[in-house]
């Protein structure tokens, strides 16, 4: 009902990179509110004890926190690839905890995800891992043939330029270093026409200028389109570079919410515990 | 257990107890105790069917007289059979493999545990090996007694074999996978559908291609021995000719046969070099 088609859309107006506004005001302005969300893999250990989390229609969210404080398991129930134990996600006002099939399909292809190793489609062309970012979109037959619309090829070919992968269209997804597979990676989440982002601790797999270089893509196109995004990652001083707001976690819960600048030594051990490492 | 583990665990020493002293043997001895009983039982397993130094000796000698016979081959007496039976061996390999293929593609996605639920791949997992479970000769025979003689009952065992072999094949090869490609993929809001054409299939389509045409070359191999048991292709011939003694017919086919395989082993190596 209220899937993507209902929007007026740029991509049959002739206008692709035309900014959306997006964000019901009605609600608030807010895109996602997480509210007390917990997941238990195993009965006894819960990976997020009871999460709570607003975001707004725009800006870069960094999440921090050591490995196993439930980062990548909060973004992946943000778009249910993991199952939620209990609490609840709203998306623009619904509630995504209540999805299934059809209608989760419909919620999820509104909502990009960037991957710590990419998640390529290996052995597939640059140009077809960029247009798989429309299969939410595309009927079974015309996936097969490759035969999407005329107006979204012509947009990935757009995006492949903005991301300076033009020469690189027809070469196969493994031919590329990571650098520029994470660039395909952002420009298949960016073709879903996304009302919100998560990257997965994207820049965790490249060398430190590649990270930023990426970052920095990740961030200007985001916000040239508006589009809110939640990032993970360990990297407290890249954090702190790009966050418009910084979130930690430790240990499944959110102990730290607040500016970039606020994040202090106190702040940093309250999410990392001590104090040494800073040194 | 090898020496370096033995002592990366901390047990080198005879234990004092009954119950640990038995795993010591096993683990130190196991590997040397199970060896003697295979050598000792093949011994036992040769003396119980007469196979002696003598008689080996007279089998050789026998050989030598068959081989002799063999030459010159003969093609021209029963070209026309051996020329029709061959084509009609090779019809049942291609029409067998392709409706093998053909079966196997949904049975081995359905089969494949990281994909679809365990009420469905048991099933299809049970159906699979129960297709592998004979030899092509006795299912050869079933078909051929279920439906008559002629080539029908060739093609069928085939299909069968088929699906045994290549639906395993597929389903292990579905099985291994990169999940971390689907799941991108999958987080893009595609369905199940989408999720198989651009997630699943592009990692599996090389290695079903090789399975394939590998499978092709076997059927071409196994539709050479279905005449035997009336399931049609030139067994059936070479067993006649072996019946009258007919060797340098024998032979002939035998050369036919050897050139027809090699002809498909040549043929199946350049398409898998096309899709690598």
């Amino acid at each position: 009902m209220w899937g993507v088609r209902s929007r007026p859309s740029g991509r049959e107006t002739g206008h692709p990179h035309e900014p959306r506004r997006l964000g019901d005001t009605s609600l608030g302005g807010f895109t996602l509110q997480v509210q007390d969300l917990t997941k238990c893999y195993t009965a006894d250990r819960p990976v997020l004890r009871g999460v709570s989390l607003t975001l707004d229609s725009e800006g870069i969210t960094i999440v921090i926190g050591p490995s196993g404080a439930g980062k990548s398991t909060l973004l992946r129930c943000i778009n249910r690839l993991v199952e939620p134990t209990s609490g609840r996600i709203l998306f623009k006002g619904t509630d995504l905890v209540a999805l299934h099939g059809q209608t989760l399909r419909e919620c999820r292809r509104r909502i990009g995800m960037v991957f710590q190793e990419f998640n390529l489609v290996e052995r597939l062309s640059v140009i077809e891992n960029l247009l798989s970012g429309r299969l939410g979109y595309v009927s079974p037959w015309r996936a097969w043939l490759r035969k999407f619309p005329e107006g979204d090829i012509a947009r990935a070919f757009e995006l492949l330029d903005q991301l300076g992968l033009s020469e690189f269209a027809a070469k196969r997804a493994d031919a590329l270093s990571g650098g520029q597979r994470q660039r395909v990676g952002i420009g298949r989440a960016l073709m879903q026409e996304p009302e919100l982002l998560l990257a997965d601790e994207p820049t965790s797999s490249l060398d430190p200028k590649t990270s930023v270089e990426i970052m920095e893509t990740m961030a200007s196109l985001a916000r040239q389109r508006h589009i809110p995004v939640i990032v993970n990652m360990h990297d407290v001083n890249l954090a702190k570079r790009f966050a418009d707001r910084v979130v930690g976690m430790t240990d499944g819960r959110v102990v730290f919410d607040g500016k970039a600048d606020d994040l202090a030594t106190e702040e940093l051990s309250a999410i990392y515990g001590g104090e040494e490492w800073m040194r | 257990m090898d020496a370096l583990t033995r002592r990366a665990a901390g047990r080198t020493a005879f234990p004092a107890a009954w119950g640990p002293r038995l795993r010591w043997l096993r683990d130190v001895y196991g590997g040397r105790i199970l060896a003697v009983a295979v050598i000792g039982y093949a011994a036992y397993a040769a003396s119980t069917l007469g196979f002696t130094p003598a008689r080996f000796w007279r089998g050789l000698e026998h050989g030598g007289l068959f081989v002799s016979r063999l030459f010159p081959p003969d093609f021209a007496s029963r070209w026309s059979d051996i020329q029709h039976d061959m084509l009609e061996s090779l019809e049942i390999a291609i029409l067998a493999s392709v409706f093998g293929i053909l079966a196997s593609l949904p049975l081995g996605l359905l089969a494949a545990r990281n994909l679809m639920p365990a009420y469905v791949t048991w099933p299809v997992r049970l159906l699979i090996s129960v297709s592998r479970s004979f030899h092509p000769v006795i299912v050869g025979i079933l078909f051929v007694k279920a439906i008559g003689f002629g080539p029908l009952a060739g093609v069928l065992t085939l299909a069968v074999a088929s699906v045994g072999f290549i639906g395993k094949l597929f389903t292990e090869a579905i099985e291994e996978i990169s999940l971390k490609q689907v799941e991108a993929v999958r987080a893009t809001g595609a369905s199940f559908p989408n999720v198989l054409i651009f997630g699943v299939l592009p990692q599996v389509t090389a290695r079903f291609v090789g399975f394939s045409v590998y499978q092709l070359d076997s059927n071409l191999r196994n539709s050479t021995i279905l005449g035997i048991v009336g399931a049609g292709g030139i067994g059936g011939t070479l067993l006649a000719a072996f019946q009258r003694f007919d060797y340098s017919i024998v032979c002939a086919i035998v050369l036919v046969m050897i050139g027809l395989i090699m002809v498909g082993e040549i043929l199946s190596e350049q398409v898998r070099k096309l899709f690598q």
